[in-house]
């Protein structure tokens, strides 16, 4: 009993030693097909996958995408305060807030009966 | 052990047959007129989903960034820059804390709602009215969720700035 599942577990090892490169090539598709796997379940479970402008079907929302000329620098998070450093930084808190309030997102009824005309 | 065995499948029967009989409930809510109406705009109404889903998308992108860069780049530094000259931020850090959890709430709710609508624009109206109104009726739920996420973060915003506008005044007077 022992001798035979020995004699076969040498066969499958030399099996495996004739055919090196093939198994080479079998072992690495499948890793990279794994590896795939993993790849696309972390974007489809974090979220990236719908916030991917780059999908096909996305082309109007990515024209809209502009980038901006200047970037954005900020605030810094190091040095002294004084009123004149509290002054900057309330000019640029303004402008950011002022473009946060400018624009009315998701709202509306754009899902309603009505708007789809369900209810007519 | 048969008779324990049988009692679990009698159990598993019944509940797939309330299952089933509240789906077939929630199905009949809607109206052979309405299902109608479904059929006849389904065509201009996949149209219209598709434009608000690169509508949605484009929007959630820009707020999207916005609100990073004003937590990541104004918020968070101001409340470092507090910190590290000792003085007493704490309004301002509870603020900034409320908009880091709402945008993670943001961020959820519109996961969701992307992900509904994206279902809902897989589904042939034409052939699926009862399963397109259904998944309409959780994309509607879903959207309300992202709207709501967005009016808190835009609130906590204006808070933000003026809790600021009353540290400013305080940090004037005490050093005039």
């Amino acid at each position: 009993m022992n001798e035979n599942f020995e004699q076969r577990q040498t066969a499958a090892v030399q099996s495996i030693k004739r055919h090196q490169f093939g198994v080479l090539i079998i072992g690495s598709i499948l890793i990279s097909l794994f590896l795939v796997y993993v790849a696309l379940s972390l974007y489809a479970s974090s979220g990236t996958l719908q916030l991917d402008l780059s999908r096909p079907g996305y082309a109007e929302a990515r024209r809209e995408v502009t980038r901006e000329s200047e970037v954005f620098k900020g605030f810094s998070a190091s040095g002294p305060i004084d009123t004149e450093v509290l002054d900057d930084f309330q000019t640029m808190y303004q402008q950011k807030a002022k473009e946060a309030a400018s624009v009315e997102a998701f709202g509306g009824d754009v899902l309603s009966d009505h708007s789809l005309q369900l209810d007519r | 052990m048969k008779s324990s065995i049988l009692i679990l499948f009698l159990m598993l029967l019944i509940g797939l047959f309330f299952s089933s009989t509240s789906h077939a409930e929630s199905d009949e809510n809607i109206t052979q007129e309405k299902i109608a109406h479904i059929r006849e705009h389904c065509v201009e109404n996949q149209a219209s989903l598709n434009r608000l889903r690169q509508a949605d998308a484009f929007l959630r992108t820009d707020r999207g960034n916005l609100y990073r860069t004003i937590s990541d780049k104004l918020m968070v530094p101001l409340n470092q820059r507090l910190a590290s000259n000792s003085l007493d931020g704490g309004n301002l850090i509870g603020l900034a804390a409320d908009f880091t959890e709402e945008y993670d709430r943001f961020y959820g709710a519109y996961v969701d709602y992307a992900s509904s609508l994206t279902e809902l624009l897989s589904i042939d109206c034409s052939r699926q009215p009862v399963t397109f109104y259904s998944t309409l009726l959780k994309t509607r739920a879903y959207r309300q969720q992202v709207a709501e996420s967005n009016q808190k973060l835009k609130s906590l915003i204006r808070q933000y700035g003026e809790e600021f506008v009353r540290f400013k005044t305080a940090y004037s007077k005490a050093n005039q």
